[in-house]
C-alpha cells in the first residue's frame, strides 16, 4: 500500500460522494444553461420582432414615386426580413384589413398612418421610406444622380485605435470575456471550496476520521481530498467552457480571440495551483469546527479572502487589464490565479505569467504545509478549535 | 505480540502516559481495564501513530510499527463514527480497501460481515438509514472486515445493550480463536470479566497490574466472604481461625441483610463456616477471590469512581488541546 495508492482511495471516495450527491449536480446544471442563457440571449431577444410586414397603401394617398420600392429596401436595417406592399382602394377597406390583421399598416396620406398595434419599427419603416423616397424624388428633379450622392455622403466607419494598437471592438469583448472568466473561475471555487469544507466538517462530526486515521495519515487523507476537488473543478471549468463554446458557436456572434487556446490552458494551469491554496485553507477551517455552523465562522477569514480577491479583480483587472492595480494582483499568491487569465485575454507579458504562476507555486508550498500541519493537529480533537489553537496544538505526523 | 514499552506522554500539565508497560500476545483477550482518564486512549491511539509520544516504544511481532503493519490491525476508537450518507457495503468495502485488500476481496468480505450480522439485506442502505444497534454493527464490521491481526477496541461496550453486548463479545472471543491479539478498554471493570483472558489495570498512566485473570484476582492476596444469617442480623465482628492463630475481622453490611467479610486467600473456608455457624443459622455463604473492581481498589486505593473524579480532563478534549 503505498501512499499514492491511499490518496487515490480517498480521492475516488469522495469523487463519488460528490458526483452522487443531488445538490452539486442540480448547482452545476444550473450554472451551465445559466452561461448558455448569458450567451444565447441576446440573440434570441433580437429576433423576437416581427419578421414580415405587410403595409398598404391607400390608392390615393399621394405618396412620392419610389415610396413602395423604398418599403422594400428599408426593411432589413429594420429587421423586417420581408416586406410586402398592397394597394388599398379607400378608407374602410384600410380599417377593415388591419382589423382582421390581413395589414400591419396603411398608409393613408403622407402624414397618417394607421396601425393595428402601435409599433415604433413600422412606423420608422414608413416615415424613412417617405423621406426616402422624397428625397429621391427631389434629386432627380435637380437632376442628381442619386448612387453618385449617396457613394459621396456615405457615413464612414471608423476603426478606432488606442494607442497601444488594440482597437476598441475588441477591447469590449474581452471585458465580456474577461468579466464572464472571473465570474466562472470564483463560482467554481466557491462550490468546490465549500464542498472541502463541508466533507471534513462531516468526517470530523460524525466522527469516522479517527477510523480512516487508524491506516491514513492525516496528510494522505487532506491530499486524497484536495485531489478529488480539484479534478471535481478542473471537470466542471471544461464542462462550462465547453457550453460556452457551443453557445458561443451556435449562435455566431462573437469571435473567439485567437488566444482562447492558451488562455484556457492557463486559466486551468492557474486555477489548479489557486484552488489548491484556497482548498488547503477550507479544509482546516472545517477541521477546527464540529458542526456545519462552527463551520462557518471559522471560514470567515477565507471568505473574506475571497470576497476580497473577487471584488480587486472585477473592479481593478476586468476593465482595466494593463492597469497598476491589475498587474500587482498578477503577483500574490491568493489573486494571480484570477488576474492572469483576464490579463491573458486583453495579451500580458510572458514573464509576467511566468513570475505569477511562480509566485503562486511558492505560497501553494508555503500555505499547504502549513494547512497541513493545522489540518493534523485539528482533525482529532474533540472539540472546536481556533485558528490559534490550532497552531500550538500537537499534530499528528 | 503487540508490546508497548515504557510509554511516556504529557499534554501541558496533564500526565496522560507515565511509564506504562504491557503486552498483547496472539490468541487472547486483553482487557485494559481503568478509570475515565487513566490513560487508556491515549495509550491505544498510540499504536496507530495517534500521538506524538514523549518516550517510549510501540511494537508489533518484535518490530517497531508501520503503515506496512498497520494495515494488519483495525481499530475502533471511542468516538465511533461512518460516512452517514454511504451505503453500508460500499463503506465497508473502502475500510477494506484502506487496509490493502483488492477491491473484489473487499466487496466480497464487506457483504459477507453484513450477512453474518444480520445486515444481509441492507448492503445499499445508507448508514443514516440504519438504526442505531444496526449502526453500530457496521461499525465493529468496519474494524474487523479485513480479518485483522491485532484489533484494538476503546471502549467498545459502551452504549450497548445487553444483546450488543453479547454480539460484540462473541465476535472478540472469535477474532482470538482465530489467533489475533485482542486488545480492548474499559471503566466497567466487572462487566467485562467473563470475557478476558488476561487483564491490565491501569491508573494515572501506569500500569498497575497486569496478568491472566485469575493471576490478577490472586494478586491481592485476599478473598471476599459473602453470606447471610436467617435473622438477617449479622454480627459486628467474627473471629476466625487461621495458620497465625484466630483474628478479628470486621464485618461489612450490605443490602438485604448480606454481609461481607475480607480475608486472607490463605483463610480456610470451612474455619468459617464454623465460625458463622456458631453465630447463628447461616442461610447463604460464598468464599470467592476479588472482583477485577476490587482488585482495582485495593491496587490502586481508591474506587475507580473517585480515580475518575481525580484524573480530571480527558485527553483530546477541547480543553487539553488548548493548553
Amino acid at each position: 500500500m503505498t501512499s499514492r495508492h491511499l490518496i487515490q482511495l480517498v480521492a475516488a471516495r469522495e469523487l463519488r460522494d460528490r458526483l452522487g450527491n443531488r445538490a452539486f449536480l442540480i448547482t452545476t446544471a444550473i450554472s451551465v444553461l445559466v452561461i448558455v442563457g448569458i450567451i444565447v440571449a441576446p440573440s434570441f431577444l433580437a429576433d423576437t420582432g416581427p419578421t414580415t410586414a405587410s403595409v398598404g397603401v391607400l390608392v390615393d394617398a399621394d405618396v412620392p414615386d419610389g415610396f413602395e420600392d423604398a418599403l422594400v429596401a428599408n426593411g432589413p436595417s429594420l429587421s423586417f426580413d420581408e416586406v410586402t406592399v398592397a394597394s388599398v382602394p379607400d378608407r374602410a377597406t384600410a380599417e377593415d384589413d388591419v382589423d382582421t390583421g390581413d395589414l400591419d399598416a396603411v398608409v393613408i396620406d403622407t402624414d397618417t398612418l394607421l396601425l393595428a398595434t402601435p409599433s415604433t419599427s413600422l412606423e420608422q419603416l414608413v416615415a424613412q421610406s417617405l423621406q426616402a423616397a422624397s428625397i429621391t424624388s427631389f434629386l432627380a428633379d435637380a437632376q442628381v444622380d442619386p448612387a453618385a450622392l449617396q457613394a459621396a455622403s456615405a457615413l464612414p466607419e471608423l476603426d478606432v485605435v488606442l494607442p497601444d494598437g488594440t482597437d476598441s471592438e475588441a477591447l469590449d469583448e474581452q471585458f465580456g470575456i474577461g468579466f464572464i472568466i472571473t465570474v466562472l473561475l470564483f463560482l467554481t471555487l466557491q462550490i468546490n471550496g465549500a464542498s472541502v469544507l463541508t466533507t471534513t466538517v462531516e468526517e470530523k462530526s460524525s466522527r469516522v476520521v479517527e477510523v480512516l486515521l487508524g491506516t491514513l495519515r492525516p496528510w494522505q487523507l487532506l491530499s486524497g481530498k484536495l485531489v478529488a476537488m480539484t479534478a471535481l473543478s478542473i471537470g466542471q471549468l471544461l464542462l462550462y467552457a465547453g457550453a460556452a463554446l457551443a453557445a458561443i458557436l451556435l449562435t455566431g456572434d462573437v469571435d473567439l480571440p485567437s488566444a482562447a487556446g492558451s488562455v484556457l490552458v492557463a486559466s486551468i494551469a492557474m486555477f489548479v495551483v489557486g484552488f489548491g491554496l484556497y482548498a488547503s485553507i477550507y479544509a482546516v477551517a472545517g477541521a477546527l469546527a464540529t458542526s456545519a455552523e462552527e463551520a462557518q465562522s471559522s471560514a470567515a477569514p477565507i471568505g473574506f479572502i475571497s470576497a476580497a480577491v473577487y471584488m480587486a479583480v472585477l473592479i481593478g483587472v476586468v476593465p482595466n487589464p494593463d492597469g497598476l492595480l491589475a498587474t500587482i494582483l498578477t503577483f500574490i499568491p491568493f489573486s494571480a490565479p484570477f488576474a492572469i487569465p483576464v490579463r491573458m485575454t486583453a495579451g500580458m507579458p510572458w514573464w509576467e505569467v511566468v513570475v505569477g504562476f511562480t509566485v503562486t507555486l511558492l505560497g501553494l508550498v508555503v500555505i499547504v504545509r502549513l494547512a497541513g500541519r493545522l489540518y493534523s493537529a485539528a482533525i482529532l480533537s474533540g472539540g472546536k478549535l481556533s485558528w490559534r489553537a490550532a497552531l500550538r496544538a500537537e499534530p499528528i505526523t | 505480540m503487540l508490546t508497548l514499552t515504557n510509554l511516556r506522554k504529557r499534554y501541558g500539565d496533564v500526565i496522560a502516559l507515565d511509564d506504562l508497560s504491557m503486552t498483547a500476545p496472539r490468541g487472547r483477550i486483553v482487557g485494559f481495564l481503568g478509570p475515565n482518564g487513566a490513560g487508556k486512549t491515549t495509550a491505544m491511539r498510540s499504536v496507530f501513530g495517534l500521538v506524538d509520544l514523549d518516550g517510549g516504544e510501540v511494537a508489533w511481532e518484535g518490530q517497531r510499527i508501520t503503515a506496512q503493519s498497520r494495515l494488519r490491525f483495525g481499530y475502533m476508537p471511542e468516538q465511533r463514527g461512518l460516512y452517514r450518507r454511504m451505503p453500508a457495503g460500499r463503506q465497508l468495502t473502502f475500510m477494506g480497501r484502506l487496509h490493502g485488500m483488492e477491491a473484489g476481496a473487499a466487496a466480497a468480505a464487506a457483504a459477507d460481515w453484513l450477512e453474518r450480522l444480520g445486515l444481509g439485506d441492507r448492503v445499499d442502505d445508507a448508514v443514516s438509514e440504519l438504526s442505531h444497534g444496526n449502526q453500530q454493527r457496521v461499525q465493529l464490521a468496519a474494524a474487523l472486515v479485513h480479518d485483522p491481526d491485532l484489533l484494538v477496541l476503546d471502549e467498545p461496550f459502551s452504549g450497548l445493550d445487553p444483546l450488543g453486548v453479547a454480539a460484540m463479545s462473541e465476535v472478540l472471543v472469535r477474532r482470538a480463536a482465530a489467533g489475533a491479539a485482542v486488545v480492548f478498554s474499559s471503566h466497567q471493570l466487572d462487566l467485562v470479566e467473563d470475557l478476558v483472558d488476561d487483564v491490565v489495570i491501569i491508573a494515572a498512566g501506569q500500569s498497575r497490574m497486569q496478568g491472566t485473570l485469575d493471576e490478577v484476582r490472586a494478586s491481592t492476596g485476599t478473598s471476599y466472604v459473602t453470606f447471610r444469617l436467617a435473622d438477617h442480623d449479622p454480627p459486628g465482628t467474627v473471629r476466625i481461625p487461621g495458620s497465625d492463630g484466630a483474628r478479628e475481622f470486621t464485618v461489612e453490611r450490605a443490602r438485604d441483610g448480606h454481609a461481607r467479610l475480607r480475608v486472607p486467600d490463605t483463610t480456610d473456608p470451612t474455619g468459617i463456616l464454623a465460625a458463622l455457624d456458631s453465630v447463628g443459622e447461616i442461610e447463604r455463604f460464598s468464599f470467592e477471590p476479588p472482583s477485577l473492581s476490587q482488585v482495582f481498589r485495593e491496587v490502586v486505593g481508591m474506587t475507580v469512581a473517585e480515580a475518575e473524579a481525580a484524573a480530571g480532563p480527558r485527553p483530546g478534549t477541547p480543553e487539553e488541546v488548548a493548553r
